[in-house]
């Protein structure tokens, strides 16, 4: 897994803030799929008075899967931007932006869980 | 819990209206701001990853939002409160009150919402696929609510008292109470049982409450100062558990009857029966803590603690327990003792025995032939005692530099003899340097031997009859003819750890400054038939810049890899 975080905050004025932040994130995963060896040769037939190893025909695509189901990554990135501005040495304005984006390669575990969310706010405050 | 906020927003409004009223006489200090906007989200396709833990909202939307706080100082008294609301599902409130230092309160509510995974079940086909055409065994895995979001709303209160009388100095009285919700709803899995194993996945509400109540004081008498906590906790679960249709055991040769084969032998089937449950359970403790301040920076200190934990249990569809409520009880005494040798030489010793003692209990139900069966005493696995002796030694290598030594063992002796007992050597080493101003760090050494750690002995890997037959006289069993003659160990617990860690911060100008840091730890266990190891490795480096007054910069990045190998067992039809 990597991450990588950037952060920034700046007095542009007197009466102005400004804060920038950014995160990267890489995660992947992996499992080998078994190093089996069948004693026996499988026998597709499968009747009354049948013995076990009939029930493991078509070996590979059935049960040698591992590898395929557990080849899994996301990325993630999360963006905000913000800033205070003050109109005077009690009353000031602030906001904040943010974006979130996750995206994942593979659906086979949870689903597509890709998604981006803006959100963010905008108030007036007053110090006293 | 709404009656609980209410109590809690109607303390914060009157500490924020007492300091105008009580703080006046005298030089009264009041500070505090008022903020409130508007707040807003929007979703493109999923929200649950990208705004997995709620800040703002758990949802697209829009609305107002809120924020507060003051600082109220005079008289005595000491007032801090602020409060946060961003939605009906993401606020903060805290409170911190001094009165004339003698009495504090603390105060805090939080609510938020966590976002949960929906597992789809794909993954069950990795190892047994179905594919329909072949009559093999396999898994058949089937997402009944496949269009249902999960999430847990948390909420936690809690309030911490202190009380110092002026006529009793040296004792302080406190208490507190805690309340923490988890309400929503969670994904349950069930599985069968039959020839194909059929793994569904529901839904499950949840609706759990968890209340402390602690009472305890702190006596300072001279050298000694002694301490002591009663907790109280409550845990309940107020939601029903979802139930699951359970298939009747069958064989492919003997019909559905329940004197045949496979079916006589499973207590339950063909009926819709309970499952995923939470019991309820009730947490008593006591602990007490001594500790005497000897000259020569010499000083002892004890504790014991006992606990008890009671659940609701008294059995489930198709057998009765002999008692309606399981009791752990745990016990424990400690003792230290740490003293200055010299100028440069710390030393420490210490010890702790534990007792951990589960409910013995009995199991009555009905076998296959009729007959009602009462088993002996089972005794709990968890049961066990366990010692640990520690020796730390803190040696001053002049101004710049000091080195750790320590070591501990630690025994666990436990009550059930399969599980055998595990002892543990921990050998640690550390060295502090600060060669200069602007350069310090830290780099570090562990190393642990472990005696039997807990393992199944007869887990995997046993001889394969290819003529097996259970359909045909005299009958085979799984019991006897696969599982009873598995040869090789199996855990994924280690025998040998070791793990080293460094970290360096450069600090060269008051502007600028550079932290480097990397941990790699390996475990490893020989076991007779495979190899147990994983390897971690997570280096990182973290930047902090101010070119100039106005500007901070911040870098990190951060890697983790981690590397396990085990061996696996894979099913042999069922197992």
């Amino acid at each position: 897994m990597h991450t990588l975080s950037l952060g920034a905050d700046y007095q542009a004025t007197e009466k102005l803030n400004l804060n920038l932040g950014a995160m990267y994130n890489l995660a992947e995963s992996s499992m080998n799929d078994f190093d089996l060896t069948l004693p026996f040769a499988p026998d597709p037939l499968l009747g009354n008075g049948t013995t076990l190893l009939n029930f493991y025909s078509a070996f590979p695509g059935r049960i040698g899967l591992i590898e395929n189901y557990s080849d899994l990554e996301y990325e993630q990135i999360e963006l905000s931007l913000g800033g205070t501005y003050n109109i005077t040495d009690n009353l000031y304005t602030t906001a904040l932006a943010v974006a979130d984006i996750f995206d994942s390669e593979e659906d086979y575990v949870y689903g597509d869980e890709g998604g981006t969310v803006y959100s963010g706010y905008l108030g007036v405050g007053y110090k006293f | 819990m709404r009656h609980s906020r209410i109590w809690l927003l109607a303390t914060a409004l009157l500490a924020l209206l007492l300091p105008c009223s009580l703080v006046a006489a005298e030089e009264a200090h009041v500070a505090g701001s008022v903020e409130a906007g508007a707040v807003g989200m929007g979703v493109s396709n999923d929200v649950k990853r990208a705004n997995e833990y709620t800040a703002i909202r758990p949802d697209q939307g829009a609305g107002a939002y809120g924020r507060a706080g003051i600082e109220a100082a005079g008289n005595g008294m000491e007032i801090e409160a602020d409060g946060e609301f961003m939605s009906s599902r993401d606020q903060k409130y805290d409170l911190d009150v001094d009165l004339n230092r003698i009495m504090k309160f603390e105060g805090e509510y939080q609510t938020f919402q966590h976002w949960l995974d929906h597992d789809r079940l794909d993954w069950a086909r990795a190892t047994m696929k179905n594919t329909n055409a072949s009559p093999n065994p396999s898994i058949y895995s089937e997402d009944l609510v496949p269009d249902k979001d999960f999430m847990i709303v948390h909420r936690e209160w809690e309030n911490e008292a202190a009380l110092t009388l002026p006529q009793l100095p040296s004792v302080t009285f406190k208490a507190g109470f805690r309340m923490e919700e988890r309400e929503g709803v969670e994904q349950a899995i069930g599985m069968s049982h039959c020839s194909s194993c059929h793994v569904v996945g529901q839904a499950k509400d949840v609706n759990e409450r968890t209340e402390d109540l602690t009472l305890g004081a702190t006596g300072k008498f001279g050298l000694v100062t002694i301490d002591y906590e009663y907790l109280d906790r409550r845990f309940s679960e107020r939601a029903t558990a979802p139930t699951f249709s359970y298939n009747e055991a069958g064989s492919p040769k003997a019909p559905f009857t329940p004197s045949a084969g496979l079916n006589a032998r499973v207590p339950y089937g063909g009926e819709e029966l309970p499952y995923h449950a939470t019991p309820d359970s009730e947490k008593e403790s006591h602990l007490v803590k001594v500790r005497i301040d000897l000259p020569r920076q010499t000083s002892l200190s004890g504790s014991y603690v006992n606990a008890s934990v009671e659940s609701e249990k008294d059995g489930d569809v198709s057998y009765t327990l002999n008692k309606g409520r399981l009791e752990n009880d745990y016990s424990a005494y400690s003792a230290k003792v740490s003293t200055k040798l010299g100028k440069s030489l710390n030393l420490s010793l210490g010890g702790r025995i534990e007792d951990l003692d589960g409910d013995k209990y009995q199991v009555n139900f009905f076998d296959n032939t009729g007959a009602f069966v009462t088993t002996k005493d089972f005794e709990s696995e968890e049961s066990r005692d366990v010692t640990t002796l520690t020796a730390n030694a803190l040696y001053r290598l002049g101004r710049r530099a000091s080195l750790r030594l320590g070591y501990e063992y630690e025994e666990v002796d436990r009550t059930v003899e399969d599980l055998g007992e595990t002892k543990t050597h921990t050998a640690k080493l550390a060295l502090r340097v600060r060669p200069s101003k602007t350069l310090s760090g830290r780099i570090s050494y562990e190393y642990q031997d472990i005696e039997d750690p807990l393992m199944n002995g007869a887990g995997t890997k046993g001889p394969i009859n290819a003529t097996f037959d259970y359909g045909t006289d005299p009958k085979a069993w799984y019991g006897t003819d696969f599982y009873t003659q598995r040869i090789a160990d199996a855990t994924n617990l280690p025998e040998e750890v070791q793990e080293g860690k460094f970290s360096f911060t450069w600090t060269p100008t008051a502007r600028f400054s550079a932290t480097v840091y990397a941990r790699y730890r390996t475990e490893e266990n020989e076991l007779n038939f495979s190899t147990y190891q994983q390897d971690s490795y997570s280096p990182g480096l973290s930047l902090w810049l101010a070119p100039v007054d106005s500007l901070n910069l911040t870098m990190a990045y951060a890697f983790d890899k981690q590397r396990t190998e085990n061996q696996m067992c894979v099913g042999w039809y069922h197992g």
